[in-house]
């Protein structure tokens, strides 16, 4: 926890797409990243980016390579281009996932709704739509870095399961969708489900602002703010309590922040 | 013409079953007519023949006897068609103005039986009330006397009844008969003009059965080449763009990495910006030509959590944007479909009139949804034009708003697939109202 707290002002900028200004990684040792990408001059420019921010990164053009790199060297994550010649990028996380739990990001086409919830199917641990943003593919690869060592506890969204239900509430973390006890949908907003998931993952237990804030920042580029925990909180809870006799499932703890109040059980 | 038209069926069968149903009818009325007027000629003269010739024999008969005899045999001699009397004087008076219906009898008989004496023959109408049904006559007889006869003439009325009733029988018959016969043929054509209406609507191309007479048919097969070749131009065109806009992400993500190595940071947030824009492009042709492809499976999802999160995200970017309606508006739908053309509706008042209001009534049977701006509105005549893919009001808006001109085309397909309607209209305090009713079916 000190160590992701120590470095929340350089992520606060960092995500907000301000290149020059940020910080170099405050991880303890420099992470060593494997990209997979078809695309030479896309693995040329995504190697350089994430070298000028502290990770070690070895580029690899195919399945062939990957197998080759990993065979040679203890990698940190993975980034992997669903697109490729040969063995797709699917194919590759399945057999990867088999063989290690090396964290994986899978490179996603945007609006391929299917390879997304395929690839966390076969055990990617996180996407990223292509084309993305540097602040982007930087806050979701420290993300995921951060949560494979293991850092306040959390466990990874690979290991975690696909259903998380409380209150009869189903939260689903594949597809990322939230229903209600009578089955119908009910839409979030990126924020607000990492923020819901960060409830879900400590359930009856009070959260400060800070961690909250912390712990949906493990998940995606989130840039908030303490007070937009705040707003955010206010949201979620209009769509978990929607009427005023709705049960409560946020509850705010005076002086020392908020709990989700039901428990939390762990569905297929 | 106009009043002709309207009194003609509307359908092709129709009138194929009335110029039968007018030609039969009177071919059939026709031929009765005849037949009636051939029979009642021939029943005529043949009565008419035999009246004289049973008048002849009497009157040969009655004057060959003594006067005291005669009256009796003179009824000895009747029959039910024909009653005889003798009397000294006539008891049938010569009608002054005989009518030409009788003039032609008289002389009729006289044709008919060579050697019936129609001279002194007095002729005349019954008065039974039935005027022209009893013939009263007085036949003179060579000393002076008279033999007087009544006959029933003329044929008792036909029952006209009967004929009305075979007519109507048949005129019904015929109908339906040929209603049948020309629903089978009008079936290929009917199928025919289906499968252009289904032509350019959701769902695959289906061909038309190529069924029916040769020229039904030949216009199937016509149709169904024409189908055929449409559906690969468009299919063709739409890959075209899709390739495109799919490969263009491409240099879009390179580019996007660039940017990062951009020493000016006011350069690089530029750049970003203007990528994004193209970015929105992109995804908004692609979504615009997936939807003419797929369809997103049906759940219940809630219409409210769905604005408040576009309503959220836009204030989030600095918009003012507000929703005002019920907690909770539970429809079956396809959410993400859906939530684009609420976005892009959203987006669009954000855009054009500086912010959004957002009010949703939930009806019951249907829930509506006003999205409100203060911007110009939009000029009446422009309305419809505005739903059209890739076109934009430049003239009214500004050029540096950007956008692909597909927001509302997408808005407008995506709640059709809802069996809903989208309606612009300018608010009468200004601004532009879009109105998008979704019906709970």
């Amino acid at each position: 926890m000190p160590a992701a707290r120590r470095s929340t002002a350089a992520r606060c900028r960092a995500v907000t797409g301000i290149i020059d200004v940020m910080a170099p990684d405050s991880l303890p040792q420099e992470a060593h990243i494997l990209v997979v990408e078809d695309d030479g001059e896309m693995r040329t420019l995504i190697a350089k980016f994430l070298r000028q921010n502290g990770f070690r990164v070895t580029g690899a053009r195919d399945g062939r390579e990957m197998w080759e790199v990993l065979a040679g060297a203890s990698v940190d994550l993975v980034l992997l281009d669903v697109m490729l010649p040969g063995a797709s990028g699917l194919d590759l996380c399945r057999a990867l996932r088999a063989r290690s739990g090396v964290p994986i990001i899978m490179v996603t086409a945007r609006g391929e709704e299917t390879d997304r919830v395929l690839g966390l199917e076969l055990g990617a641990d996180d996407y990223i739509p292509k084309p993305f943003g540097r602040a982007e593919l930087l806050a979701r690869v420290r993300a995921l870095l951060r949560r494979s060592r293991g850092e306040a506890g959390e466990p990874i969204a690979g290991q975690a399961g696909e259903r998380i239900l409380f209150a009869e509430w189903s939260l689903d973390t594949r597809r990322r969708e939230l229903s209600a006890p009578d089955g119908t949908a009910v839409d979030l907003s990126g924020g607000e489900f990492d923020l819901l998931l960060a409830f879900c993952e400590h359930a009856q237990r009070v959260l400060s602002r800070e961690q909250l804030l912390d712990l949906a920042r493990n998940r995606m580029a989130f840039s908030g703010t303490e007070r937009s925990v705040d707003v955010m909180i206010s949201r979620l809870r209009r769509k978990l309590e929607p009427t005023d006799d709705s049960p409560s499932i946020i509850k705010t703890v005076r002086g020392a922040g908020y709990m989700l109040v039901p428990p939390v059980k762990r569905g297929a | 013409m106009k009043r002709l038209n309207r009194l003609l069926p509307d359908t092709l069968g129709g009138r194929i079953v009335l110029v039968l149903l007018v030609g039969l009818m009177a071919f059939h009325l026709g031929s009765l007519w005849l037949h009636q007027i051939g029979t009642e000629a021939m029943l005529g003269t043949t009565r008419e023949a035999q009246l004289a010739e049973r008048l002849v024999a009497a009157k040969r008969a009655i004057a060959e006897l003594p006067i005291e005899e005669r009256d009796r045999t003179a009824h000895a001699l009747s029959t039910v068609s024909l009653d005889m009397h003798w009397t000294r004087a006539a008891t049938v008076q010569q009608v002054p103005d005989s009518s030409a219906r009788i003039n032609a009898l008289r002389s009729r008989l006289g044709e008919l039986v060579p050697e019936f004496d129609i001279t002194g023959l007095r002729l005349g109408y019954g008065d039974d009330g039935m005027a022209g049904h009893q013939l009263l006559g007085a036949l003179p007889l060579s000393d002076g006397s008279w033999l007087n006869f009544s006959a029933a003439l003329f044929r008792p009325p036909a029952s006209e009844h009967a004929t009305l009733l075979s007519t109507t029988a048949m005129a019904v018959g015929i109908l339906l008969l040929g209603l049948l016969v020309v629903r089978l043929i009008g079936r290929p054509l009917r199928a025919l003009s289906d499968a252009a209406d289904r032509f350019g609507g959701p769902g695959p191309v289906v061909p038309v059965p190529e069924e029916g007479p040769r020229e039904v048919r030949h216009a199937a097969q016509a149709f169904n080449r024409m189908q055929g070749r449409i559906d690969r131009l468009i299919a063709d065109r739409t890959q075209a763009l899709a390739a495109v806009s799919h490969d263009l992400r491409t240099p879009i993500a390179r580019l996007r990495l660039r940017a990062g190595f951009v020493e000016d940071g006011e350069a690089a947030r530029a750049i970003d910006a203007d990528l994004d824009e193209m970015e929105a492009m992109i995804d908004s042709t692609l979504a615009y030509l997936r939807g003419e492809t797929e369809s997103e499976p049906r759940k219940p999802a809630d219409l409210v959590a769905m604005i408040e999160t576009l309503c959220d995200a836009a204030a989030d970017a600095g918009a003012s944007v507000a929703y005002a309606g019920p907690s909770q508006a539970r429809l079956v739908c396809s959410p993400v479909t859906l939530k684009r053309a609420f976005s892009n509706l959203i987006d669009n008042a954000v855009k054009y009139g500086g912010g959004a209001r957002v009010i949703l009534e939930d009806k019951g049977q249907e829930i509506l949804v006003r999205i409100e701006d203060d911007g110009p509105g939009i000029p009446d005549a422009d309305m419809q034009a505005v739903f059209e893919p890739f076109r934009r009001l430049e003239t009214s808006r500004n050029r540096g708003t950007g956008g692909s001109g597909l927001g509302l085309t997408i808005a407008r397909r995506a709640v059709e697939q809802h069996d809903g309607t989208v309606q612009l209209s300018n608010r009468p305090a200004g601004g532009l109202l879009a109105f998008v009713r979704l019906p709970r079916s």
